[in-house]
């Protein structure tokens, strides 16, 4: 593979969160997923500029909704993860469990290791 | 439904990204959550920490709008600005001109300022430096401010006063001497010989090339000399340890040279040839060897005082202690002495004392004057710019027209004429630059000053040149660049004419500001020089023309006793080979001379008065001859026949007569004068005020003795016809009485208009300056009328068409410039008045103001701006109609 992006921590983080929420995935159901779960905070700023420059390396597609009443009568911007983006968490995750996997019996003492 | 506060949701819009409206919309959402959960003014502040936290993401969003500042923009409004520089090149070359000639002008005067301000700060502990003064009053009368003591007050004050840590008492010597070194037979009259206390050199921070500063004056016998004396008297030998012999009556002797002085700075009050220990002259000179050493006012006394003193508390301890030492014999004369001390690096610019030692003293007033100007030009170049660049906009109304419709924003379009103000200030600034090295030079000459050339190693000179160059683009760039881009782009574009500028009142204040300018620098330039004639053709009271001086001999006096002859014999010698051939008419031994001040000042009185209603009064010592030769005219009595005895008779002046009381000249003759040299001794004649010295100072009362051994000076009256045989006929009969005096003369008119010489450089500067400025609004108004000719083109094409004359035509164009010039005068006529007054105050004889000086200024300004006007107008009168009617 040439030149593949490596994915940031902040950045899987945030792309396993669109998945999760599916069809709700809009900025601040995302940044309120993130603190909900895993009991971090995520600035506005941070968040969007990741989803951004998601967004600039085609692994999220984004979509704005229909303007409501609510938020001040600004529409909501929708996010999914494109077929490059799936390939490059599914990547991600490959090479990690791989890490897990060869890691010899018992260097890991408070659990085994994934056989 | 609860929004966030104004000014946040502000914030929010200026930070948001436009592109991003979705993110807006997650931070209302966001908001309005946080704010049922956790209170209004948390969740306000939240919303504001988060809002910052959006600005990495705006570097990140690349606009689709075009960016309001971008560098390829800016490169494009430089080159456009380079164009339009170059497609009218006379306008640009007019322009660029008037700012670099008012910019160099700024720089030069700056230059000149921080000369004048920086003197005396060189030496090493200035700050604690200081000069005592003192004012002699008697009833609240003050009768003389002298920065001249007495030489036991020095000692007196290191001695009871703590703060005072070091004292340096300096004499400069009266009466040239005459110096010698026989080795190599060279001789001269020195004028700047200083006797100085042996610390003169740790106080002041003159270097050494050569001896020890610490010990070269401590032995009564040594002498330190510039390295300027060195080369006059040793040329290229070494001058240390070698004799140079004094020679001058009671202080004649051998001194042996113990340290060589570099070249004394040009910025300082302190300008002397020789340094002697003033322990010699206590020791010599009989007048302080008998006396107790508060009885000569003859010594300059500089303090350093330790650092963090209080001053206040110094100068109420030097009352003290002078009325501890003379009290009583104050008291006893109804005199009151009042010390003060000034520190030293006001003298130069701050000191009003009836004797100064230094010779180059400046006035501040002046430096205030030069300022005025300079920022008088430098106004007026803005103003050109200004001016030019508004009637300009019009040629470029078009372009701004397109570029609007084309969606330039105003602030693009005012960035744009900004940068073009930029461009032609810069340029200017490096051609002012080089004028400035130029004139810099011509400024030297002009003044007579040696300022060093150091503009460029002074980073304050560079603080000044960035500050005129950036205040300079920002004020003049910004009025045509706001006018500029105020142009709507329909109406220009649907008319085939220029827009009407209808703020050209600001136009007219500022050309009215410039004529106002010109005319107060033309009137003062007239005002300055009229004074300085009235002052060289005032009736002096006697004659100074064909008067040759020439110093009294010196050497002599050491071996008259060994010959067995008096001086008055040997004047009796030179006056009798002077005056064989009748070419020299007359010769006169005195001891100071009209326009070089007086040997001696101090009271004087009626004789029946008691001593404590003494005035201030001056002496000349004179012969007989004296009165004749300078044909000083008797109002009353004369010189007695036959009685030739010294000190037996006085003549006075008419201020004399009036200062001590003495009624009417003829009453006068009544009374006997009282002074302290002489005592009561009759008044035998009164001359009418001779004007002593310049006559921009007041009148003194003068008392002439007769003294026939007193020749510092010697005076011939010759004959005009024959300059050179009667100069060779001088020559020759001085060298036979005085064998080995070296001779020096000089004709005293020259000298004594010499005292008008800071006058004349004051008037030369003033003269120079206003050329420039005069220079500058010309050039502007020359373009000016060229631009509102061309955009009259058609206008004038019609009117020739219906049968207007050239003449017509003309005044047309004229008319406007002169009903602003009408303005102007009227407003610049009661600166001038005003202004006018103030100066005289400083000239005790002045001519009057009149109104003569608004006129002329006028007059000549009326006739300049009229030719300026009339060859653009003279040309577009003329020109054939058809062609401009053709031109669309």
């Amino acid at each position: 593979m040439i030149a593949r992006h490596h994915l940031g921590e902040f950045e899987e983080i945030v792309m396993l969160t669109v998945g999760v929420l599916g069809e709700n995935a809009y900025g601040l159901a995302i940044k309120n997923e993130i603190e909900g779960r895993l009991n971090r905070s995520v600035s506005m700023g941070a968040l969007h500029t990741g989803l951004y420059r998601l967004e600039e390396k085609g692994y999220l597609v984004s979509k704005l909704g229909e303007a409501t009443n609510v938020r001040g009568g600004k529409p909501k911007r929708y996010f999914k993860v494109t077929a490059s983006g799936q390939k490059v968490l599914k990547d991600t995750m490959e090479n990690r469990q791989k890490l897990w996997k060869d890691i010899p019996e018992g260097v890991f003492q408070l659990f085994p290791s994934i056989k | 439904m609860s929004a966030p506060p104004k000014l946040l949701l502000w914030l929010l819009d200026k930070l948001c990204p436009p592109s991003r409206p979705d993110l807006k919309g997650d931070f209302l959402e966001m908001y309005e959550c946080r704010r049922e959960e956790w209170g209004r003014s948390r969740a306000n502040w939240a919303f504001f920490k988060d809002i910052l936290s959006v600005l990495p993401l705006r570097f990140f969003i690349k606009s689709n709008l075009p960016s309001k500042s971008s560098i390829p923009m800016f490169s494009h409004y430089v080159k456009i600005a380079f164009r339009s520089l170059s497609r009218s090149k006379a306008y640009s070359f007019i322009n660029i001109m008037g700012l670099a000639v008012g910019m160099a002008v700024c720089l030069v005067i700056y230059q000149y300022v921080s000369f004048e301000l920086s003197y005396d700060r060189f030496h090493k502990s200035v700050d604690n430096l200081y000069r005592i003064t003192q004012e002699e009053s008697r009833d609240g009368e003050i009768l003389e401010r002298s920065s001249y003591t007495t030489f036991g007050l020095g000692p007196a004050a290191k001695e009871a006063i703590p703060e005072v840590n070091k004292v340096v008492r300096v004499h400069r010597q009266y009466e040239g001497l005459i110096i010698i070194n026989r080795e190599r037979n060279v001789r001269h009259q020195e004028d700047e010989m200083w006797y100085v206390d042996s610390s003169f050199l740790h106080m002041f921070s003159f270097p050494l090339q050569h001896g020890d500063a610490r010990t070269a004056l401590n032995d009564p016998s040594s002498i330190v000399i510039t390295a300027d004396m060195a080369r006059r008297y040793f040329g290229d030998d070494d001058p240390m340890g070698k004799v140079l012999r004094v020679s001058g009556g009671t202080l004649s002797g051998d001194f042996l040279v113990t340290g060589i002085l570099e070249p004394l700075p040009a910025n300082t009050h302190l300008q002397f040839d020789f340094l002697l220990p003033l322990e010699f002259l206590l020791t010599h000179w009989r007048l302080y060897v008998e006396g107790d050493g508060w009885d000569w006012k003859n010594f300059v006394t500089y303090v350093s005082i330790r650092p963090h003193s209080d001053v206040s508390k110094v100068v109420e301890a030097l009352d003290e202690t002078v009325d501890s030492k003379v009290g009583e014999y104050l008291r006893k004369s109804g005199l009151e002495w009042k010390m003060d001390i000034q520190p030293i690096t006001d003298i130069h610019l701050h000191s009003d004392f009836s004797r100064d030692i230094a010779r180059n003293n400046g006035e501040v007033e002046n430096l205030y004057y030069f300022a005025i100007i300079g920022i008088l030009v430098l106004l007026m170049a803005w103003v050109n710019y200004v001016n030019l660049a508004t009637a300009r906009a019009m040629h470029r109304a078009r372009e701004v027209g397109i570029r609007k419709s084309i969606g330039a924003h105003r602030g693009q379009l005012i960035l744009q004429f900004l940068t073009e103000a930029l461009l032609f200030n810069s340029i200017a600034a490096m051609v002012s630059f080089g004028l400035a090295m130029f004139l810099l030079p011509v400024l030297n000459s002009l003044v007579g000053q040696r300022m060093p050339f150091d503009l460029v190693q002074d980073p304050d000179f560079w603080v000044v040149f960035l500050g005129l160059f950036i205040s300079g683009s920002l004020l003049s760039g910004t009025y045509p660049a706001m006018i500029v881009s105020s142009f709507k782009p329909r109406q220009i574009l649907k008319s085939t004419h220029s827009p009407h500028l209808n703020r050209s009142g600001l136009r007219k204040a500022l050309i009215v500001f410039q004529f106002v300018a010109s005319i107060l620098l033309i009137s003062g330039t007239g005002l300055v020089y009229r004074q300085i004639n009235y002052m060289k053709n005032h009736d002096l009271g006697m004659d100074i023309e064909t008067i040759v001086v020439m110093n009294g001999p010196r050497v002599i006096l050491e071996t008259l006793k060994e010959e067995g002859e008096t001086l008055q014999s040997k004047y009796s010698t030179f006056r009798n080979l002077a005056t064989e051939t009748h070419t020299i008419s007359a010769i006169s031994a005195t001891s100071n001379i009209p326009g070089q001040g007086f040997l001696w000042s101090g009271d004087m009185r009626k004789d029946e008065a008691p001593s404590d209603i003494s005035k201030t009064g001056s002496v000349v010592f004179v012969d007989t001859t004296f009165f004749g030769l300078y044909q000083m005219e008797f109002v009353a009595g004369g010189i007695p026949e036959g009685e030739t005895g010294e000190y037996q008779w006085v003549v006075i002046n008419e201020e004399a007569v009036h200062t001590f009381g003495l009624g009417s000249p003829e009453e006068a003759l009544q009374y006997k004068l009282t002074t302290e040299i002489a005592g009561p001794i009759k008044i035998a004649g009164v001359v009418r005020n001779p004007h002593w010295g310049s006559p921009k100072n007041s009148l003194t009362p003068i008392a002439f003795f007769l003294d026939n051994q007193y020749g510092a000076y010697l005076s011939a009256k010759i004959n005009s016809s024959d300059i050179q045989e009667s100069l060779s006929r001088l020559e020759l009969a001085f060298h036979t009485a005085f064998p080995n005096d070296p001779l020096y003369y000089f004709f005293l008119n020259d000298s004594f208009n010499r005292q008008y010489q800071a006058d004349l450089q004051f008037g030369k500067l003033f003269t120079a300056f206003s050329l420039l400025a005069i220079f500058i609004s010309c050039l502007g108004l020359f373009a000016l009328v060229s631009f509102s000719a061309s955009l009259k083109t058609k206008e004038i094409g019609i009117r020739k068409v219906l049968g207007a004359s050239v003449g017509h035509v003309m005044g047309l164009l004229t008319k406007e410039y002169l009903s602003l010039l009408l303005l102007a005068s009227l407003l610049a006529t009661p600166l001038i008045i005003w202004g006018g007054k103030q100066w005289l105050e400083n000239y005790a004889f002045r001519i009057n103001m009149s109104i003569e000086f608004v006129v002329v200024p006028v007059a000549v300004l009326l006739i300049v701006s009229v030719l300026t006007v009339s060859y653009k107008t003279w040309s577009a009168a003329r020109a054939n109609p058809v062609k401009a009617l053709k031109t669309e």
